[in-house]
């Protein structure tokens, strides 16, 4: 990576660096996959689509699937959680919140602690391990694999 | 300190092209949370395993020696040895691992000490422009990685559209005012020039600072850039002190 090659396109030099997969996920053979970071819905509530013929109106929010989610509690802190939320849109969180089975309110009272922890619980301890991010305007797909998503767009989709 | 991120905030941060998560541990050190951008799913997959082993692991020292080792090794022989030690370190850490939703009473801490999870990972190619609404970052870094956007790609896509689509991406993803410290290895003064041009089409204003010029090694080239309009405006590769001064900050 400190020495790029002439004459040689990123793509190839990235393939002759060979990583790969080991048990990362399955040491002990004993089915149980050692948790991971994976996408959580604060996330989601940045992505939107960027293909070729779609705005940001109408790419964004993208629509949530998950197949497969965990849950991993963490501390919950009101006020740095009203922080956050200034920079998360709210109805596209309530949306994905749902796709999780988690129903938030329409809107949101800054004194309800209980309805402040669900908000908590929804944006940073539901982790989508597999599912889609689905493009508004076009259906466009972009799968989610072990808690990462994938982005990258097609030739097709290249403006 | 090149993003002139409120001190003891958390803020968040974009890192571009993150790679096994290294410069993200840094990010993560100082309290802030990232999301990261690889076009390499592998090197994410490490990097998603480093976050997850730092959370369980408060007192182990015993550190990503393997996985040090499986990043550096481009192939052949020694990338057996490195599996086989990523794989025994993984061994000991699966036990671990397994536990953490709570059992264990070792790495498995009572919810209320978990911190909030830091990072984030996609898997997407910086060349195709970022896939983030406006206004979503307070910062951007990266390491290593922006040379990449000099090269062709081999599905066709040109190094100036990828160089275009990038950095305007990234405008737009910033907040107003928020900074982006990149730094990058330029193969020569063209790929440099190339860089910072880009940058200032997009509207960044700022400079290229090249930290031990004279040292083939230890070289190393940072653009840094502001979302904020300069007087000056465009990117400069040679006035780095005056870009310091513009910018009214400490000396990078």
């Amino acid at each position: 990576r400190k020495t790029p090659l002439k004459h040689t396109t990123a793509t190839e030099l990235l393939a002759t660096c060979k990583f790969r997969r080991s048990s990362y996920f399955d040491p002990c053979g004993s089915g149980n996959a050692f948790f991971r970071q994976v996408m959580r819905l604060l996330t989601h509530n940045m992505l939107m689509s960027n293909a070729k013929g779609v705005s940001e109106a109408e790419g964004y929010p993208l629509k949530l699937e998950a197949t497969e989610t965990r849950v991993e509690e963490t501390e919950f802190d009101a006020d740095f959680l009203k922080k956050t939320l200034e920079t998360v849109k709210y109805d596209a969180l309530v949306a994905a919140a749902h796709a999780v089975d988690r129903e938030l309110p329409a809107s949101l009272d800054g004194a309800d602690e209980a309805a402040l922890r669900a908000v908590h619980e929804a944006l940073n301890d539901v982790h989508v391990v597999e599912g889609a991010l689905v493009c508004p305007k076009t259906g466009r797909r972009f799968p989610i694999n072990n808690g990462i998503p994938n982005m990258l767009l097609h030739e097709d989709e290249l403006s | 300190e090149l993003l002139n991120l409120e001190p003891g905030a958390r803020k968040l941060v974009l890192d571009v092209g993150c790679g096994s998560g290294l410069s993200g541990a840094a990010l993560e050190r100082a309290g802030h949370a990232w999301i990261g951008c690889d076009v390499s799913r592998e090197m994410l997959t490490i990097a998603s395993e480093r976050a997850a082993r730092e959370e369980d692991e408060d007192e182990d020292e015993d550190e990503d020696d393997d996985e040090d080792d499986a990043m550096d090794d481009g192939g052949g022989g020694a990338e057996d040895s490195s599996e086989d030690g990523a794989s025994s370190s993984d061994g000991a850490d699966g036990a671990d691992g397994s536990d953490s939703d709570g059992s264990d009473s070792d790495s498995g801490a009572a919810p209320e000490d978990r911190p909030v999870a830091s990072a984030e990972l996609l898997e997407h190619d910086m060349g195709l422009g970022l896939p983030f609404r406006a206004g979503t970052f307070d910062g951007a870094v990266s390491v290593s990685a922006l040379q990449w956007l000099c090269y062709d790609n081999a599905t066709a896509q040109r190094s100036p559209r990828r160089l275009a689509r990038f950095f305007s991406s990234l405008h737009a993803c910033l907040r107003g005012g928020a900074r982006a410290a990149l730094q990058f290895y330029p193969e020569n003064d063209a790929q440099a020039r190339s860089i910072a041009l880009a940058a200032a089409r997009a509207g960044f204003s700022g400079g290229v600072v090249v930290d031990f010029p004279n040292s083939t090694r230890a070289r190393k080239h940072y653009l840094c850039l502001s979302t904020e309009r300069r007087r000056r405006g465009g990117v400069s590769t040679r006035h780095a002190s005056v870009f310091a001064r513009s910018l009214g900050e400490t000396t990078p």
